[in-house]
């Protein structure tokens, strides 16, 4: 509500040294972050009295105010890759289900829900793997996923709909040891000349995806590698997380 | 010029009431129209961006999505929606009339499978190119002045079969190349209205797939479709 005078003059009379203090302290209760929450409460606060969604058509830029917006990007320079390899424990490189999960740097992010609330979570990143000197066995394919959890102690838990690939698993139709001769990208060369698939070592990654109904709470995200190639990279990535609160 | 002014009085001048009172009820007046200088802590929370009339929050997400893992298979030449293995249509429904000037945002995204591809290699004339292609796109449905339901494209994303790179643009028949399998497919647009506040009715965004030729099959693993709005 608005400021209400305590004290109201009225002519002919004596004020008193109380009554003009009552006033005086009023307004610098009321002045001095006095304001409430409920003073605002018939006054419902609408988008464009925070941020307005608009688009400046001369430059095609826009500005969209959505909600708490966590983000990250990471150029394409070398020392800003984050690299990944499969050689960090001994039997892991050829391993058929490798189980070793890297974090992607730079997509992880810790963020605070004080309420109830949806994240929409975007990641996106240029993968690059170079060719293995060893066999892979089974599928060769490094795996690219989310992870999260809702305490430093608790597990990490991945979350489906953001599991990619790698590599293409063009060949790889099961889990038995991939031979030279069965076109396995390991080494390339066993790839005619006009088709070597240089390109499917070097793919983008992306994902939009929405995990609802998060309860209040810190919550820790990370993207993360489960490598099969001995050397591979993540270069130029975004990561960004929206809080949606409802 | 001050808000809320203060009469200066000189000495041994007796104040009128009026001119004590002044200070006070402009200050009362002026509070009616606070601004972000002299609020409290906290005085705005999100119990506040949510509108009393409808109990909608400021901003809105939509967001359907198949998670697989059965693949869901195309090959059709024109665009057909994309859907779950049990048939259920990647969709939301937006139902609302969009502000002038609101924009919209939408968002997909998926995995692909293991494609099947028959023919990869390039044509002459007006299909050059084209065999090897699969496309996306976002169709919003909506209604004007609530008239019939009409489709608008918010965006086309297209992607390739295979890497099929070396022998672009033959004139006759090239080895298939190895499909492209298991990669994501992403992207992004604003839609922004630029009609009049009450007029356009948004109902739908659907998420949709096509091949340029039907003996290519694509599969798909997963998609996701989410869409954002704010409220003006």
């Amino acid at each position: 509500m608005a400021f209400i005078k305590p004290y109201t003059y009225v002519d002919g009379t004596i004020l008193s040294a109380d009554d003009q203090a009552s006033n005086d302290d009023a307004v610098k209760d009321y002045l001095n972050s006095g304001i409430a929450a409920g003073d605002y409460a018939g006054e419902f606060i609408d988008f464009d009295q925070i941020e307005v969604g608009e688009l400046e058509p001369i430059t095609g830029a826009y500005r969209f105010m959505s909600g708490e917006i966590w983000g990250t990007a990471v150029g394409t320079a070398a020392p800003e890759r984050s690299y990944f390899t499969s050689n960090i424990r001994n039997g892991k490189q050829t391993a058929v289900n490798p189980s070793i999960y890297q974090t992607v740097y730079e997509t992880g992010q810790t963020v605070e829900l004080i309420h109830e609330g949806d994240l929409l979570i975007t990641f996106g990143g240029t993968f690059k793997c170079e060719e293995n000197e060893v066999q892979a066995n089974g599928r060769w394919d490094s795996t690219v996923v989310l992870r999260y959890k809702d305490s430093p102690t608790a597990k990490w838990e991945n979350v489906p709909g953001t599991e990619a690939f790698t590599f293409e698993e063009t060949y790889s139709a099961g889990t038995a040891p991939r031979a030279v001769t069965d076109l396995n990208p390991f080494p390339i060369i066993a790839y005619p000349a006009s088709e070597r698939p240089e390109t499917m070592f070097r793919r983008f990654i992306g994902f939009t995806w929405l995990i609802k109904g998060l309860s209040p709470g810190i919550y820790t995200f990370s993207v993360a590698t489960k490598s099969k190639a001995e050397e591979g990279f993540a270069s130029a990535r975004s990561f960004t997380i929206e809080i949606f609160y409802a | 010029m001050p808000i809320v002014e203060k009469i200066p009085l000189l000495p041994d001048q007796v104040p009128s009431a009026a001119e004590l009172n002044k200070v006070y009820d402009d200050l009362a007046v002026a509070t009616t129209a606070i601004d972000e200088d002299n609020g409290g802590s906290n005085w705005l929370t999100y119990a506040h961006l949510i509108d009393p009339a409808t109990n909608e929050p400021i901003n809105k997400l939509y967001f359907a999505a198949y998670n697989g893992p059965t693949a869901v298979n195309y090959n059709s030449t024109v665009f057909q929606s994309m859907v779950s293995n049990t048939g259920t249509i990647t969709e939301v429904n937006l139902d609302y009339f969009p502000n002038e000037t609101e924009v919209l945002r939408l968002h997909m995204s998926g995995l692909v499978g293991v494609p099947t591809v028959n023919v990869d290699y390039d044509f002459v004339g007006a299909n050059l190119g084209k065999p090897n292609y699969y496309a996306f796109r976002i169709m919003v449905t909506y209604s004007d002045s609530g008239g019939p339901d009409q489709n608008f494209i918010a965006g086309y994303w297209g992607y390739s079969f295979t890497t099929n790179g070396l022998n672009r643009y033959d004139t006759t028949s090239a080895p298939t190349g190895p499909s492209i399998n298991w990669q994501t497919f992403q992207a992004s647009t604003i839609v922004k209205y630029k009609g009049i506040t009450g007029v356009r009715q948004y109902k739908k965004a659907i998420l949709q797939v096509a091949v340029f030729d039907n003996s290519n099959t694509l599969s798909v693993v997963r998609q996701s479709l989410q869409a954002v709005r704010a409220r003006k």
